[in-house]
């Protein structure tokens, strides 16, 4: 079963096409990248799979689930989390709370439990944080724990918003351009990062610019240009192909890779 | 980093009170200050906590309040057993509201909670029947005595009784608040207080989430209502309309939205005050009104969120 | 047609006025200012009075009342934006709420201390005049509630036209970017706003009388009116206005006296559960 699903998916907005008639499919285990040029409608597609938009047409399949009609909550309680391209964290909490509100789906306790404190409530608490602090660890931000994620580096807050999406312990990460604004260094730690969730277990599929980072990472990748797919498969075949170099002609990041 | 002190001295304060305020007036207006934190805390539930300004809390307050004294007049209930189905039908009515308001937010969430506010005092004031209309409840009777099984009746006809049995309450209501937010429901809550959006996509059902809120929120506003109905003794619509609910919003912003302790604080100090500064009586709503101007201007943090503001710019957190 | 019907549609119409000359006042401030005025009825109050002072005090034309009304509540308008909701401009849309809930409170208090909370009368030449119309007589100081308030839609819809006041309501950043004094906007259109509600006092003060919480239930209804019209939206405003105050004036007759009031909100509720962004709305709410 693919954790992923597209077929012929369509995103319009009013006159306008945003995603056009997109199948692709996404398997266990692998780093899936998105490329295209800006515009292409990948941020599009995202919201699509994890529910935050729906289809004008076409159908979305996560982890066997026919996603039509749920809404963000219900395709992330089946196992999928995401980040956003302007990153999105609780800037008034602290790392740790945040990694804390991404344990949600997994709480056991409710209403009275909590009001009584009761010995499984206290147990379930200490589990969550252990739990957090873990994913903190792996993420590399255990030492900034009580720091309010607002003061955290720029560099940095990608992170939380992906120690976050990890702590709910999805089988599918998408990750909407993890390495925008890192410099060249924070990039190679990033894709250290991303191997490293991928040893765990996690799915991957990643929305990216940064040519370098997409060879090395990807197992797979799609390029959308105008909404539409112009390619799939893996990396060596597709960056060559000529549809995908025309549609990046003139693109630094293209040159550099 | 809690610490005890504070909180054991304040408490002593608050037990000790009825024997350091000499003054019967003022003694007064603290049982209604403490009632009406009663009410503030609720709110602070939904609108520190959750974000939604809700414009309908004097209505739930005014439902609990009708619901029991409506049972323990005309029914003759024992008081105690007239709680519960009081929270249950603000509870009810809460949860109505929040059915209601689902997709709504910001400023048609807040119009459309006072309409359904002046509705309820609407139909509260007009069916003459049920609820006695513009002439209210009188001679509501003090709470049922307690018979203590050999060691005597435990009875409610002094005012200092009626002080401890609605701080037991408030102590009560805050520690349901203290537990619920530092728990994975009032976490849910703030994250979707603060990024809907991520919330959501971290898992958090926002419908069923804003309506367990609606509902516990105007459950303790209900149970307000009761404890103001058994004190004054005498309720009519107007204590159902919309001004305690707005007045709760302002003991909320001034003492300071979504910090624990902000509702009583901002509470305590307003209903308190007016006395205080008996000269200005008159004056004391036009006061008020500057009052929230200059908080909102200066301090929209209110008085505690300003404190704590302070001490960690001391403390250099 | 019974008589009886049309002086209630008059009425209707009458009272629709009014609605509509403050919830205008209400789309163009929230429209412009993203701010939902909550002391905009005070402010019909505060009209009201201005209007009495000057016919009962200054003896002066009721003309001249209305005219000073406006100009009164206009500079109060301007002097609200600045010191008011201009240092509130970076903080969130609630701030501003409670601080017209504040400025609500200043107002009608303002006015009980000066005025005393007797319900005060405007001397008008048109309320003793008599107009028939099919067959029901209406005063004429209610057929010029009607006329004054078209007239007032006129004029502001042609004002805006060939202002810059909609190019800040649409992007108040844009706006900025290209020259023109957003702040200087705002301010106008306060004033514009304040006016509006001035005049609104004004004219109904004969009919209802004035006193210091008459701005209330007016101020409600005025955003139930935008709501159910579309926030920001002044048509919306206007033909909610009407709607309302017929609703109200035939559900009177028809339905119930007593619960007239709760029309505008069960109206609300049915028009909300259907459609979140009101009838004129845009679809982000």
């Amino acid at each position: 079963m693919s954790l992923i699903e597209l077929q012929g998916v369509t995103k319009a907005f009013g006159g306008l096409r945003a995603v056009r008639d997109v199948t692709l499919h996404v398997e266990r285990g692998e780093i899936f990248s998105v490329i295209g040029p800006n515009g292409s409608g990948k941020s599009t597609l995202f919201n699509l799979i994890s529910g935050v938009m729906p289809t004008t047409s076409g159908t979305v399949r996560v982890l066997g689930r026919d996603t039509k009609g749920m809404g963000p909550h219900k395709v992330a309680k089946l196992g999928l989390s995401r980040t956003f391209q302007t990153t999105q964290v609780f800037a008034e909490k602290t790392v740790l709370e945040n990694a804390l509100a991404g344990r949600h789906l997994h709480v056991r306790t409710g209403l009275w439990s909590a009001q009584l404190r009761t010995r499984f409530f206290r147990a379930e608490e200490a589990r969550h944080r252990a739990r957090a602090l873990d994913i903190l660890d792996a993420v590399g931000l255990a030492d900034r724990a009580a720091q309010r994620a607002g003061h955290v580096p720029n560099a940095l807050q990608g992170r939380v918003a992906i120690a976050m999406a990890l702590a709910s312990e999805p089988e599918l990460l998408l990750l909407d351009e993890p390495t925008g604004g890192l410099m060249e260094q924070e990039v190679l730690g990033l894709m250290d990062l991303l191997r490293r969730i991928r040893d765990r277990g996690v799915t991957i599929m990643l929305i990216e610019h940064k040519m370098r980072l997409v060879r090395q990472v990807s197992d797979r990748i799609a390029v959308l240009n105008n909404g539409g797919l112009i390619c799939d498969g893996i990396p060596d075949r597709v960056l060559n192909d000529e549809r995908v170099v025309e549609a990046y002609l003139g693109t630094a990041d293209h040159a550099a890779a | 980093m809690r610490q005890a002190a504070p909180w054991i001295i304040g408490g002593a304060i608050a037990v000790a009170a009825p024997f350091l305020v000499t003054n019967g007036y003022l003694f007064h207006l603290l049982i209604i200050a403490v009632i009406w934190s009663i009410l503030a805390t609720s709110l602070n539930l939904v609108l520190g906590y959750t974000g939604l300004l809700s414009l309908a809390h004097g209505a739930f307050f005014g439902l609990g309040a009708y619901c029991s004294a409506l049972l323990v007049t005309k029914a003759e209930w024992n008081f105690w057993a007239t709680i519960p189905p009081a929270m249950a039908v603000a509870a009810a009515f809460g949860t109505l509201l929040g059915l209601l308001t689902l997709r709504l937010s910001g400023h048609y969430f807040a119009i459309s909670t006072l309409s359904f506010g002046i509705v309820v005092s609407l139909v509260l004031e007009k069916w003459d029947d049920l609820t006695e209309g513009p002439r209210g409840i009188s001679s509501i009777p003090a709470p049922t005595p307690i018979d203590l099984f050999g060691w005597g009746t435990l009875d409610f006809e002094s005012n200092t009784s009626k002080y401890y049995l609605a701080l037991l309450a408030l102590a009560l209501c805050l520690l349901f608040v203290w537990r619920l937010v530092h728990s994975p429901i009032g976490r849910a809550l703030e994250a979707m207080r603060q990024n809907e959006l991520l919330a959501a996509c971290l898992g958090v059902n926002l419908v069923f989430y804003k309506l367990l809120a609606f509902s516990m929120s105007a459950a303790m506003a209900g149970l307000a209502g009761v404890l103001y109905s058994v004190y004054i003794t005498y309720i009519n619509p107007i204590d159902a309309g919309l001004w305690n609910g707005f007045y709760a919003v302002m003991y909320i912003v001034i003492g300071g939205m979504g910090t624990f302790l902000g509702p009583v604080v901002g509470t305590l100090f307003l209903v308190t005050l007016p006395e205080l500064l008996r000269a200005f009586q008159d004056y004391r709503l036009l006061l008020l009104g500057i009052l929230l101007i200059l908080t909102m201007t200066f301090l929209p943090q209110g008085i505690v969120g300003g404190a704590r503001t302070l001490h960690r710019r001391w403390t250099g957190r | 047609m019974s008589p009886f019907l049309i002086q209630q549609v008059a009425n209707g119409i009458m009272v629709g006025s009014i609605y509509a000359l403050i919830a205008m006042g209400v789309a163009m401030i929230y429209g412009v200012m993203n701010v939902p005025d909550f002391a905009l009825g005070a402010k019909a109050m505060l009209g009201g009075y201005v209007a009495f002072l000057f016919t009962a005090t200054f003896q002066q034309s009721y003309g001249v009342a209305l005219i000073g009304s406006i100009v009164v509540l206009g500079l109060l308008g301007i002097g609200v934006e600045r010191w008011i909701f201009r240092p509130l401009a970076g903080a969130p849309p609630i701030n501003g709420f409670i601080s017209s809930f504040g400025l609500l409170l200043v107002f009608e208090n303002f006015a009980l201390l000066a005025f005393g909370s007797t319900y005060r009368r405007i001397l008008s030449p048109f309320d003793r005049q008599v107009v028939h119309v099919l067959g029901a007589s209406l005063t004429m100081q209610r057929l010029i509630v009607v006329v004054v308030a078209i007239a007032t839609m006129v004029g502001l819809h042609l004002f805006i036209r060939f202002t810059a006041i909609r190019a800040v309501a649409q992007n108040r950043r844009g706006a900025l970017l290209c020259g023109i004094h957003t702040e200087r906007i705002a301010g106008v259109t306060m004033a514009l706003g304040s006016a509006l509600a001035g005049v609104a006092g004004a004219l109904v003060g004969p009919i209802a009388m004035v006193y210091p919480t008459m701005g209330e239930t007016l101020i409600v209804k005025a955003f139930v009116i935008t709501i159910l019209g579309g926030m920001g939206s002044i048509v919306g405003a206007i033909v909610g206005g009407y709607i309302l105050g017929l609703i109200e004036a035939l559900g009177a007759m028809y339905v119930s006296v007593d619960y007239k009031d709760a029309f505008a909100f069960g109206l609300l509720v049915l028009v909300l559960t259907v459609r979140p962004q009101g009838l004129f709305g845009k679809a982000a709410r």
